[in-house]
């Protein structure tokens, strides 16, 4: 599934990708080069989505990308694609980032209830590929709350206990949300 | 309603790993696991590819020309870096042999002497046994995200150095955990190991000193044993907090 984009230009740029990829997991400048023309706008849009500062963006993706160059060696294209496996690196980053700073400015209560839902935007859903559809849809499906909570935390990289604080529940009840939510988005990917 | 089934289990805690809905020491412990367990580390990638694609809602923004250079000039670093680190890996085994067997000696001594015997954890570096609370003026209450303290950072302006005392955080096997300095600007810097158990002293270079200004941040992450192979954090960062004038 991973992509799961049946054009075959989108299944050749994959695999185009993992070939850098597994080059530059053996010491080659120039694949890595190739997996940042490839790849750096995407990951530094996720780096600004979370950190929501452009310097502070920047540092993360220079990060990134070093991280990437040590770790290529671990991607196996057999089980991971290789755009999950950069994403999840570039996300995971940027929020240890975001927590080492402190979090990002707190924002008062009133303002947290007016958050709005994190929903794609028209324009970049045109490039969806048919896993992130089939999400998309997934998502929809839930009962509100467990979709932004999950949402919430995706994008902004929001813990249980942050999540807690913003809707002003409990955390037992929060966790339960999103532990019902999980579940009920993993049995509609499955089916 | 109440009645709805919840994820559960190493599913359960793949998927919160995944989201980085987790903290402190939950997610050390995850952490751990990803990296000893091959069937939660099967279930992260699984939870990762389920999840991951919703990135692609997020819009792509070209970085500035100059981010490649930058990154292109610390690739030739990287592998010297490495294997510096595997020398003081050596070098931190045969300390840690050696150090294990004098504080053997020295509980001995201790014992027979009738003295309290203070006896530490000998791993990681060399921190020397922090002397009963001195006067600090700076301290921090490293937090993990929940509230609960994770660790606690004094001062001590005679000595110029810090005073960390883990509360609840204790590595797993084979993970160290690694403070960091984060200027108000700058990158973080490397304050050492944090050694499970008691109290340890950690002595401060002039450079890291300017770096403890008011705007400083501290924060602790989950790294490989004998610490960050980067110079930078590698690991999750399970606390944070700052040092406040008392």
């Amino acid at each position: 599934m991973a992509d799961g984009s049946s054009r075959p230009e989108a299944d050749e740029a994959r695999r185009r990708l993992a070939d850098a990829l597994v080059r530059a997991g053996r010491g080659s400048h120039s694949a890595l080069a190739e997996v940042y023309d490839a790849t750096s706008a995407k990951l530094f849009g996720i780096c600004l989505r979370i950190l929501g500062e452009r310097g502070e963006a920047e540092d993360a993706l220079q990060d990134i990308y070093l991280n990437v160059w040590r770790k290529a060696g671990s991607f196996d294209p057999e089980r991971a694609s290789p755009i999950t496996w950069l994403a999840a690196l570039a996300r995971n980053r940027s929020i240890d980032r975001l927590r080492a700073r402190g979090g990002r400015v707190s924002e008062p209560v009133e303002a947290a209830l007016q958050i709005p839902d994190p929903a794609p935007d028209a324009a970049s859903s045109l490039e969806a590929s048919e896993a992130g559809s089939r999400l998309s849809g997934c998502i929809g499906e839930l009962e509100n709350r467990k979709a932004h909570a999950i949402r919430t935390a995706f994008f902004e990289g929001a813990t249980y206990a942050e999540l807690a604080v913003r809707s002003g529940v409990p955390l037992g009840t929060m966790k339960s949300w999103v532990r019902r939510g999980l579940l009920q988005l993993k049995e509609c990917l499955e089916r | 309603m109440t009645d709805e089934p919840e994820l559960s289990g190493q599913d359960r805690l793949a998927a919160e790993f995944v989201l980085r809905l987790l903290d402190g020491a939950e997610l050390a412990e995850a952490t751990r696991r990803q990296q000893e367990e091959p069937a939660f580390a099967a279930a992260v990638a699984e939870w990762e590819t389920r999840l991951m694609p919703l990135v692609e809602s997020i819009r792509p923004e070209v970085p500035d020309q100059g981010i490649w250079e930058r990154i292109a000039a610390r690739l030739t670093e990287a592998p010297a870096e490495t294997a510096t680190i595997h020398i003081l890996r050596r070098k931190a085994k045969i300390w840690r042999a050696y150090s294990a067997a004098v504080t053997a000696i020295a509980a001995a001594l201790a014992l027979v002497i009738g003295l309290e015997s203070g006896t530490r954890d000998p791993a990681l570096q060399v921190p020397a046994p922090a002397p009963a609370a001195p006067a600090a003026t700076l301290i921090a209450s490293l937090a993990a995200e929940g509230g609960q303290a994770a660790i606690v950072i004094s001062y001590d302006p005679d000595t110029k150095s810090l005073i960390a005392t883990p509360a609840v955080l204790n590595p797993a096997a084979g993970r160290a955990h690694e403070l960091w300095v984060i200027p108000g600007a700058g990158s973080p810097r490397s304050l050492g190991l944090v050694a499970a158990g008691g109290p340890q002293r950690i002595t401060l270079p002039p450079a890291l000193l300017k770096a403890l200004g008011p705007e400083a941040k501290l924060a602790v992450s989950v790294e490989p044993e004998g610490g960050s192979p980067t110079g930078q954090p590698t690991g999750p960062v399970i606390a944070s907090g700052q040092l406040t004038r008392i």
